[in-house]
């Protein structure tokens, strides 16, 4: 997709308010979580952080995991992370946003340390204090990537999921 | 890891960072309406009211991946009469949604109470691409794993409770 169609997905032009949304989409959402995939593909821990608020809620695997919560768990987390994942392929398919809070679709696509390439189709839910992240839900389904660890071919409906062209 | 109080916290900061989450913000809404008219159907176990809402070309996505897609309204139908024959109570409701042009995206749970007994809840975010006001793709994101233990009689855990704890999108009347 384009950045025109993207453009036009993003804001429904028969609002009357599609200037402020066109805006609003400029300034913040988004764009912040473009950031932040940048960062993190670039393997920059406080990078990312610094796009999150001190008391961030992050649910990375929401309803099947506990969150980590406020910065210094996060730090943990990333830090644990960035030692199982590489060739960081993280891309998002599509996104909306409503006030602070921006939904998105995306992939989180991986190689592990152990060598296996890992495909996990989820969908994101971001709630956003001024420019950073306070909350974050991602959906997934575990048993997807657990298969996958186990060296499991991803499913067809797998491919299906993740092989979208990326929002730009 | 995290201890039980630090998630309980967690599910406290989630309800009061957003605290508008169900209030009316003023939207325009254009595609939200026919979900929640699909979501009226299903509460009353009305397949066709729900059915009225999708092409015949329908693409239902009901897993994260670990299950084949559902394709097709007569092959939807049949999924959702052999739900409707385990659920004895339903109570599917969103906590928020944002629209783009043909795209709605939705987070909530659905949560229900099968005839043998067992209470299911299952938090999920949800994709609806729209073609002339009915849902032509419905891809739900969601861990299977906590519809299958509660199904299996688990109870709720508390990362599940934090979750669905949020005030629902008042439906309309």
């Amino acid at each position: 997709m384009g950045p025109v169609a993207a453009w036009r997905d993003a804001v429904d032009l028969r609002s009357p308010a599609w200037p402020l949304l066109l805006l609003k989409r400029v300034e913040k959402g988004v764009d912040g979580l473009q950031k932040v995939i940048e960062a993190w593909k670039a393997k920059d821990v406080e990078a990312v952080l610094a796009h999150m608020s001190d008391d961030i809620v992050w649910h990375f695997a929401a309803a099947a995991l506990p969150p980590v919560c406020g910065k210094a768990e996060a730090r943990k987390l990333l830090t644990r992370f960035q030692a199982d994942m590489h060739e960081i392929r993280w891309r998002i398919f599509a996104s909306a946003e409503t006030g602070d809070r921006l939904f998105v679709e995306g992939v989180d696509e991986y190689r592990n340390a152990a060598g296996t390439w890992i495909a996990a189709p989820y969908a994101g839910v971001l709630d956003f204090i001024g420019d950073r992240i306070s909350g974050w839900r991602d959906y997934v389904d575990t048993s997807v990537i657990a298969a996958q660890r186990e060296g499991v071919e991803p499913s067809a409906q797998v491919k299906a999921l993740i092989q979208r062209p990326e929002a730009t | 890891m995290t201890d039980r109080r630090s998630v309980l916290t967690a599910g406290a900061a989630l309800a009061t960072a957003s605290p508008t989450a169900a209030a009316p913000r003023g939207r325009r809404a254009r595609l939200y309406p026919v979900l929640e008219a699909i979501m009226q159907a299903w509460m009353r176990q009305d397949i066709e009211g729900v059915l009225a809402h999708v092409p015949e070309d329908i693409i239902w996505r009901n897993s994260s991946g670990y299950a084949p897609a559902v394709v097709g309204k007569e092959a939807m139908r049949a999924v959702l009469t052999r739900m409707a024959g385990m659920i004895a109570r339903d109570d599917w409701r969103n906590f928020d949604y944002a629209e783009s042009a043909h795209r709605l995206f939705v987070e909530g749970v659905d949560e229900f109470w099968l005839t043998t007994g067992q209470h299911v809840a299952v938090p999920y975010a949800g994709v609806f691409e729209f073609r002339d006001l009915q849902i032509c793709e419905w891809r739900e994101y969601f861990d299977g794993r906590i519809s299958a233990d509660m199904k299996a009689g688990a109870p709720m855990t508390d990362e599940v409770h934090a979750l669905i704890s949020r005030p629902a999108i008042a439906a309309r009347r």
